[in-house]
Order: C-alpha cells, then structure tokens, then sequence
C-alpha cells in the first residue's frame, strides 16, 4: 500500500467501522500469525491478538503523525502485547480480558481451539526451537521471530519497533549467539 | 552462525487459521468502534443546533486543528533532521512521546523505548528477581530530551536532556521515608552484603512524562495518576545496587544489581 492511500485509510477508519474493518481483514492472519508463532499458544494467541486489534482501535487517533506504515505499527503493538506478558507472565492482568472471555463464550470458538491446538502440538521441530527461544530476552525473542518466522528485512524490523537499524542487526546477532548456546548446552545433555 | 540461520528457517513454522475467532473478534471490533462514534454523537433535543453545528466544526477544524496537525508534522519533521537529536536517537533509542504548540514554537518530548524490567515483589516468603543491567544502560533510562522548535525560523531552537530530579524532585522528608522503607525490608538484608553503604537517594523518573500547558509556558509533567518513587544506589565490594521505593504505597518495588564500580 502506498503511503498516501494508507494515510487515506486510516483517516476513513477513524470514523467508518467497515474501512476499519478492512484493516482487520488484511492484517488479521499476520499478527495473530506473528502471534502464535511468538506464544506457541493457540488460546494465549487469541487473547494476545484481541487486545492488539482493540488497542489499535482505541489508538487509530495518534497513528498517523508517527509515521509508520499500519504493517509495522500492528506489528509494534502485537511486539508489545507478547513481551509485556512475558514479562509479567504470571496471569497477565489487560483492559481486554473481559472481551476475550466473551469471545471464547462462543462453542464454535472453543472447539477450533481445541482443534487448532492439536495441530499445533503436532510441529515438534518447531516447539523445540520455540522452548529455546522462549528462555530469552523478550527483545531477543521479538527479532528473531520478525526475521526467521515472518521473514521481516533489517529495515522492517527497524521501523517495527522503531529501532535504528544498526541496533536490530546486533540485537540479531546476540540473539543468535545466545540461541546457539542454548540449542549447543541441549545437544551436550542428549 | 550461517548453520543456525539455516536450521531455524527449515524448520517448518505453525500456520494455522482460526476463522469463527476472526469473525468473533471482528465483530466485537466493530461494536467497539460503533460505541466510539456514539460518544460524539449529541442528544435528539439539541437536534435543531446541528443545522448550523457543522459548517461551525469545518470552521474550527480549517482554522485551528488541521493547521495545528500540520505544524505537529513539521516540527517534528525539522527536530527529526537535526544532526544532534539524530545522534540521541541512535545512542540512547528515544522516540517522540508528546508534543505541544505555543506561540510559534513546537515542544517535543522524546523519552527512551520501554525496555522490560523484572519486576520484583518483595513480600515476606515471595521470591525476589535479580535483573543484572549495565550501568550504562540503566542511567539511559532515566534521561528524557526536550527539543523546541522555532516554526517560523523552522530550526530547532533548543535541545535539553530532562533528568528525573527536575520533573519530580525528592525533600528531605521523602529521602527520609525511603531509607526507613528499606530498613524494614527483611528479605533485603539476605541478599545485600552488609557492607553496603549508601551512595546517593534520588527521584525515579516516571515510565511515561508528558507535556503540560500551565498558562503561557509549557512544563514537564509526569502522568496524570503518577506514584512518585525514588532511587536508593547502595555500593559494595566493586559493586553497585539500585532499591526503588513506591514513596505512596511505601514498599519496595525493584532490586538490581547495576554492574560494577
């Protein structure tokens, strides 16, 4: 999307709930995406992914003068919901809770949950990486899944999370080097 | 390092897809949405003033918001350019927070990225979190910079660094109440050498600060329901320690260890 069109946009969904709605439907699939593949957690993904969505649309008002594009700026807030419960990880307290249960009242809801993590539990490999991944630094995590698991280029990562872009390719390669130790201390107890 | 690069982009990630929690979720957006319209909208009575209301709103917004959102952009535009907040951008990670105009000149906050913290509860039985930090790290969090930019020369006229002791200073008495916080604190003799003395006491800045309009001149103030806390740096043995105390709540709410002498 051109930055022009985008800025069009948002200026639309601040006072139209369906071109919101477009929004929603474009970036829905990525961030609940990004998501799961930073939680490896289907019903914790849901949760993550709500409040991300009600926060961008309670914060539609200050998104235009920051400059970013709607791509990096749902990234951003999605980065932030995932390593705010990680840091506060025992129960996460959130202004959304409320709306997540509601949405999980629904039967259909629970059971694809059910379904969905099924599947999950089926990518060993993946829950494996994601075990070592887990025991680093939330902004360790946060590089590592934007480039290896969305495949985010240094500068996306950079407008992201709002980083100069010499900074994410150090915090990359420390996150690899801690990455490696800790797949390398795993293999030396197998 | 090419082989774990590798490794982790073989491995096949999840893709799953959850279509009744999307139109769920969706739906419940869309409500949320329909109840931030309807906070704007004005009772039936007053129906008859709507005639005249809206061609007084697009005289408001031409002569006063869209031009101030504007002169936001641009200010933020011509700080953005200047070589030394360039350079705090790139050494300390700050971003703009806030802005604020008065009299031809935009004020702009930048205030450093969050970056977690293990929070640490120190309650009788409960477990305390140790968060080794760099010294240099930790000093960066508490420094904030004001940049004024003049509109019309459209140059930034000034470039200040906001420390936590000029937005929230500590009196006496405030220093006085931390080191009696502290004292009490049982959990905290355990684990501080008992060689420890006290370096400093100072204000801790608040996560967020913003920007206040008293009168003419605009101030840096802390967040509206703000909980002063304050710093108390202890040193030991080539080492140094940070104990944040919550000044309203009385208790002690961070231990770290900030490196080395």
């Amino acid at each position: 999307m051109s930055g022009e069109f985008e800025r069009d946009l948002v200026k639309r969904a601040k006072k139209d709930p369906e071109t919101f709605g477009l929004i929603y439907d474009k970036y829905y699939q990525p961030i609940f995406g990004y998501i799961l593949r930073r939680t490896a957690n289907v019903a914790l993904a849901e949760d993550l992914t709500a409040q991300t969505f009600l926060k961008a649309l309670k914060n539609l008002w200050r998104f235009r003068w920051q400059n970013v594009t709607i791509s990096a700026w749902l990234y951003r807030i999605a980065t932030n919901e995932v390593n705010s419960y990680y840091r506060k990880k025992k129960g996460f307290k959130n202004v959304s809770l409320e709306e997540a249960k509601n949405l999980k009242s629904d039967i259909n809801v629970l059971e694809e949950i059910q379904k969905a993590e099924e599947e999950l539990q089926k990518e060993k490999d993946f829950l494996l990486l994601h075990k070592k991944i887990a025991k680093l630094k939330p902004k360790y995590q946060t590089v590592i899944a934007l480039r290896f698991f969305e495949k985010k280029k240094v500068s996306e990562i950079a407008q992201i999370l709002g980083k100069p872009e010499g900074t994410i390719k150090a915090q990359i390669h420390r996150a690899l080097r801690q990455l490696k130790k800790l797949l390398e201390e795993n293999e030396t107890k197998n | 390092m090419e082989e774990l690069k590798k490794k982790i982009n073989q491995i096949k990630k999840p893709e799953i897809e959850l279509p009744y929690f999307k139109a769920a979720l969706k739906g419940r957006l869309l409500k949320e949405h329909q109840k931030m319209e309807k906070r704007f909208l004005i009772a039936p009575l007053l129906k008859p003033a709507l005639v005249s209301l809206p061609i007084l709103i697009i005289l408001i917004l031409g002569v006063l918001i869209l031009p101030q959102q504007f002169m936001e952009a641009r200010a933020l535009k011509i700080a953005k350019a200047h070589p030394e907040i360039q350079k705090l951008i790139q050494e300390y990670n700050i971003r703009p927070t806030d802005i604020k105009l008065q009299d031809q000149k935009a004020y702009l906050l930048f205030m450093p990225e969050e970056t977690p913290e293990n929070i640490l509860e120190v309650e009788n039985q409960k477990r305390m979190l140790l968060e080794i930090a760099s010294e240099k790290e930790t000093l960066k969090k508490s420094e904030g910079v004001l940049a004024i930019v003049d509109l019309q020369r459209k140059n930034v006229a000034s470039i200040k660094t906001i420390r936590g002791r000029e937005v929230v200073p500590l009196t006496s008495q405030e220093e006085q109440l931390v080191k009696e916080v502290v004292e009490k604190e049982e959990v905290l003799k355990e684990i501080l050498p008992p060689t420890i003395t006290i370096e400093k006491i100072e204000p801790a800045l608040p996560e967020k600060l913003r920007l206040e309009k008293k009168g003419t001149e605009i101030q840096i103030a802390p967040p509206k329901n703000f909980e002063k806390r304050a710093k108390i740096l202890y040193k030991s043995d080539g080492k140094r320690w940070m104990v944040e105390v919550n000044l309203q709540k009385k208790k002690i709410e961070k231990l770290q260890l900030i490196g080395n002498q």
